[in-house]
């Protein structure tokens, strides 16, 4: 019984159809203005976001070279996280209003898949580097593996967006 | 470098296969060589963000066709009541390049009023 209650609760279409139903996602679909104005949320706190890790990523390659990396990290960081929560909170409101499209859409799932990635490359980034990182003062360099994981970092975030962008397309 | 060069042609690649796995509904995705105008009855309204869709009948089957965000459909005149169902409506635009019974709407129209929807 308990095996059945999971099975249907994990079924696809349930779960779709439960979303449907849901008045935020009824909002999303038929207020005129809220799903263009969240799309505009959603674009500018990733500008926000995109600013903030650059400052991050740049600084950890070797530009920017006058800061000192962890202040700089301490406070970029705080502004990106920010950031994160309202992209993903706009980003969540779209999702409800094409649910059982997107799921099946390759180019979504491939966003979120790179989104994964890139949380785990600063993860890892964080768990490996934080005190040589918070070590280095203004105009020194960081490990070769640290400016790998900046340039990743970079990369992938940008291929997030274009990624993005295309679910629009593909 | 050379990593990078082949992390960005791996990349590349991959977004080669998933473009054309799965259609959304971007122009590109219609044939603008192959215009077509259905008109009949509407059997479904759909008058919802991110765009606007009806269900109409089109040679034997029924036919989604893809029209304009909410807020774009308002500002150009066209009115809920105007695509309710049983209503007839004319909508003119292009095929699914892939053959799926869709179609993207050039224009609607709406009581003998053209509406672009471009």
């Amino acid at each position: 019984m308990p095996m059945a209650f999971l099975s249907a609760a994990f079924d696809f279409a349930t779960v779709m159809g439960a979303i449907e139903q849901w008045p935020l996602t009824q909002a999303m679909k038929s207020s005129t203005y809220l799903y263009p104005f969240i799309n505009a949320g959603h674009i500018l706190s990733l500008m926000v976001f995109f600013a903030a890790v650059a400052v991050m990523d740049l600084r950890l390659l070797g530009g920017l070279k006058t800061l000192a990396p962890g202040p700089t990290i301490r406070d970029a960081r705080r502004i990106a996280i920010a950031a994160f929560v309202v992209i993903a909170a706009t980003g969540g409101l779209m999702f409800l209003a094409e649910a059982a499209e997107l799921s099946s859409n390759w180019v979504f799932l491939s966003k979120l898949a790179l989104i994964g990635f890139a949380l785990l490359n600063v993860v890892a980034l964080e768990f490996a580097f934080a005190r040589s990182i918070s070590a280095a003062g203004p105009n020194d360099d960081l490990p070769a593996l640290v400016r790998v994981s900046a340039a990743l970092s970079l990369l992938l975030w940008l291929s997030i967006a274009m990624f993005g962008r295309f679910i629009a397309y593909f | 470098m050379r990593i990078f060069t082949k992390i960005l042609a791996v990349g590349l690649l991959a977004i080669a296969t998933i473009t054309s796995l799965h259609a959304h509904h971007g122009w590109n995705n219609y044939d603008a060589t192959k215009k077509m105008t259905i008109k009949g009855p509407v059997l479904k309204s759909t008058i919802s963000n991110p765009h606007a869709s009806l269900v109409m009948a089109h040679d034997g089957a029924d036919w989604t066709i893809i029209l304009a965000p909410v807020a774009r459909l308002e500002s150009r005149g066209a009115k809920t009541e105007q695509l309710a169902v049983g209503k007839v409506v004319s909508v003119t635009g292009y095929p699914d390049k892939n053959g799926a019974k869709e179609m993207r709407a050039e224009f609607v129209t709406l009581d003998g009023a053209d509406i672009q929807l471009r």
